[in-house]
């Protein structure tokens, strides 16, 4: 009985012998794969060059010789108009030509027909947009200059009165 | 018999420690598997944008899609030899070409003279289920836009193989 058990324990450590590297060695391909996998943390230098388009693929203007700062604002398609009517308060509180507002549309079908005084891009270039996604879904805005060169980032709140502020103390516009 | 009785006890121990090893192996194997980026059978957003014409590219049987800039030196016609032939021998099979550039207008240079649909937008739809983060990405799909075969990196000839291979499986 007694060499029976003692085959056993042999037998156990052995397989423990051979899982135990292959975990350690599987442990570290994962910790590897969820670094490579993490999305870009902090700021970019600038989003630019930055070409723009509407929902029937005619290019936009998005920058014109008065603009000094450009916000680019996600319009989530989950609550469209609420966004839609949110840049356009903004454009009021804002109207200095200085600053130029660009609503990015994260579903294709937003701009299609969508009333707006404010552009709204359907579809842009692709690093540029994966940037400001990537902020947006931290709850920030991007402020960037005539250059698209990034300045700041802001927090997006609910009120759209604290971001026209804080564009405003950063523009002074 | 005290010492049968250790012995059972030290036999439980590592059998029990046995399981827990190679559950946590089977975890880190799972989570390892989830997170390689756009496997074969992910779904991307398509039509991904529009060309410079204003239209978002033709539908085709299948569809090839390079992610490659000229600022990425990998990019380069002297990189791209099996590339252009994959992308030849797809065309030819009913496939269109679809390059992505990460700024629009920093496409890389042509190596032959494949027609190809190269954006000059993408929708955020396609860029949120891409996720490309590193250039030259090759993705071979569907008609219904479903990953069938993806490489990241340079394409080299057994990739062009396996890519070619992978699109037997693609229905006429």
């Amino acid at each position: 009985m007694r060499i029976y058990l003692l085959v056993a324990i042999l037998g156990l450590m052995i397989v423990e012998a051979l899982l135990l590297p292959r975990s350690l060695r599987d442990f570290r391909a994962m910790q590897k794969m969820r670094r490579e996998t993490a999305p870009t943390q902090g700021l970019p230098l600038s989003v630019g060059p930055f070409a723009g388009y509407d929902a029937n693929g005619r290019p936009l203007a998005l920058v014109t010789d008065d603009t000094r700062w450009i916000v680019p604002l996600v319009i989530h398609s989950a609550q469209l108009s609420s966004d839609v009517e949110y840049l356009g308060r903004l454009r009021k509180a804002l109207p200095s030509p200085a600053i130029t507002f660009v609503g990015v549309c994260d579903n294709s079908r937003c701009g299609d027909g969508q009333k707006s005084e404010v552009p709204l891009l359907v579809y842009g270039s692709y690093a540029p947009l994966q940037d400001i996604v990537r902020l947006d879904g931290q709850g920030q805005v991007l402020l960037l200059n005539q250059f698209w060169g990034v300045r700041k980032s802001l927090h997006r709140t609910s009120s759209m009165e604290n971001l026209a502020a804080e564009i405003q103390q950063v523009t002074g516009q | 018999m005290k010492w049968i009785k250790n012995l059972e006890f030290w036999c439980l121990v590592l059998l029990f420690v046995n399981l827990a090893t190679a559950a946590a192996d089977f975890y880190f194997r799972r989570t390892t598997l989830a997170l390689v980026p756009l496997p074969p059978g992910q779904s991307l957003a398509g039509p991904p944008g529009i060309t410079l014409a204003g239209r978002p590219p033709a539908t085709a049987a299948c569809h090839l899609v390079r992610y490659a800039s000229i600022n990425c030196g990998y990019c380069a016609p002297k990189y791209s030899r099996p590339w252009d032939d994959l992308e030849q021998k797809l065309t030819q099979k009913g496939c269109d070409s679809i390059i992505v550039s990460p700024f629009s207008g920093d496409f890389p240079l042509a190596g032959n003279k494949t027609p190809e649909f190269r954006l000059a937008g993408v929708s955020t739809e396609f860029m949120r289920s891409t996720s490309f983060s590193s250039t030259p990405i090759t993705l071979l799909v569907d008609h219904d836009w479903r990953i069938v075969w993806s490489h990241i990196g340079v394409v080299e000839q057994s990739d062009s193989q396996q890519a070619l291979q992978a699109s037997q499986t693609l229905a006429p």
